[in-house]
């Protein structure tokens, strides 16, 4: 199910690092982890700034939906295999369960299917130390939409 | 506009919340908020638009503060958003959020949340949520 499409982690690699320094990704403090068998693995660590509450917090469910969004993104740039235009059109998510306070998440994505320009994808987001699911989550993304395309080159 | 206090004291005491800055616009007929626009929300750095996860994001927050002003409670948790990316929402520019209560149930909230930048008649996404309330 998840061995679809065509990888090329060597070239994607530069382009990974750079879409983990911009805007949100930096803020959020996400990192990729790896890259095995087309499974794209990101982390979310826990920050104060992210929690849902002041005291004894967990990591927000906005917080985990913005890194769940991003670690599909990537794995449908790593299912292309170049840089590309890329567009959500669609993104479910389920929350299970809430991280125990001060905790990270890890997020795993792979697509599992495509259909023209169409991207199917599956994400899930464990505990971190855990296998623990915190959410499960699929979306839809078109590729070759509109726009410039974000590039491995520096910009 | 009066702001009931169950809003007030969630949006104190949840970080994520603050760190958004989005503003509440009106309260009736439904709940409409504003967020105004920081690099930190950049998703694509070459369009200079908005993550779609803080889109979503702020979709979210817009609708729990629905439940909360019809609850009255902060005690509600989401267990489902389902959210429909419909056009870029540009950087530079900020997002208005409305939601609204479909059905209060005695253990699910049902929301829909729709955002917009130029005109609620060209919005940039909607979602559908549930949240577990005990109201």
């Amino acid at each position: 199910m998840f061995n679809l499409g065509t990888t090329d982690v060597d070239n994607m690699e530069q382009l990974f690092d750079m879409f983990f320094t911009i805007g949100t990704h930096h803020d959020l403090g996400l990192s990729l982890q790896k890259v095995e068998n087309n499974i794209v693995v990101v982390q979310l660590p826990f920050q104060h700034k992210h929690a849902d509450s002041i005291e004894n917090g967990s990591l927000h469910t906005s917080a985990i939906a913005t890194a769940v969004d991003s670690a599909c993104g990537c794995a449908v740039m790593l299912h292309i295999g170049k840089p590309t235009t890329i567009a959500t059109v669609n993104l479910r998510i389920d929350h299970i369960r809430k991280p125990d306070p001060g905790l990270g998440l890890v997020v795993e994505a792979s697509c599992y299917q495509t259909a023209d320009d169409f991207i199917y994808v599956g994400a899930a987001a464990f505990q971190e130390h855990s296998r623990i699911m915190c959410c499960n989550s699929i979306g839809v993304f078109k590729s070759d939409t509109p726009g410039p395309v974000l590039s491995a080159k520096p910009l | 506009m009066m702001i009931n206090q169950s809003i007030i004291d969630y949006l104190g005491a949840a970080p994520y919340a603050g760190n958004f800055g989005t503003d509440i616009i009106a309260l009736e007929p439904e709940i409409e908020c504003v967020t105004k626009w920081q690099d930190i929300f950049t998703g694509n750095p070459l369009l200079r638009a908005w993550h779609g996860g803080v889109v979503s994001g702020v979709l979210e927050l817009t609708a729990m503060l629905a439940v909360i002003n019809s609850t009255q409670s902060q005690d509600c948790a989401l267990i489902s958003i389902q959210t429909s990316y419909l056009r870029p929402a540009m950087g530079d520019k900020n997002l208005y959020s409305r939601a609204n209560v479909v059905r209060r149930g005695k253990h699910i909230h049902t929301i829909n949340a729709v955002g917009w930048q130029k005109s609620c008649a060209e919005p940039v996404a909607i979602a559908s949520l549930a949240f577990a309330t005990k109201s």
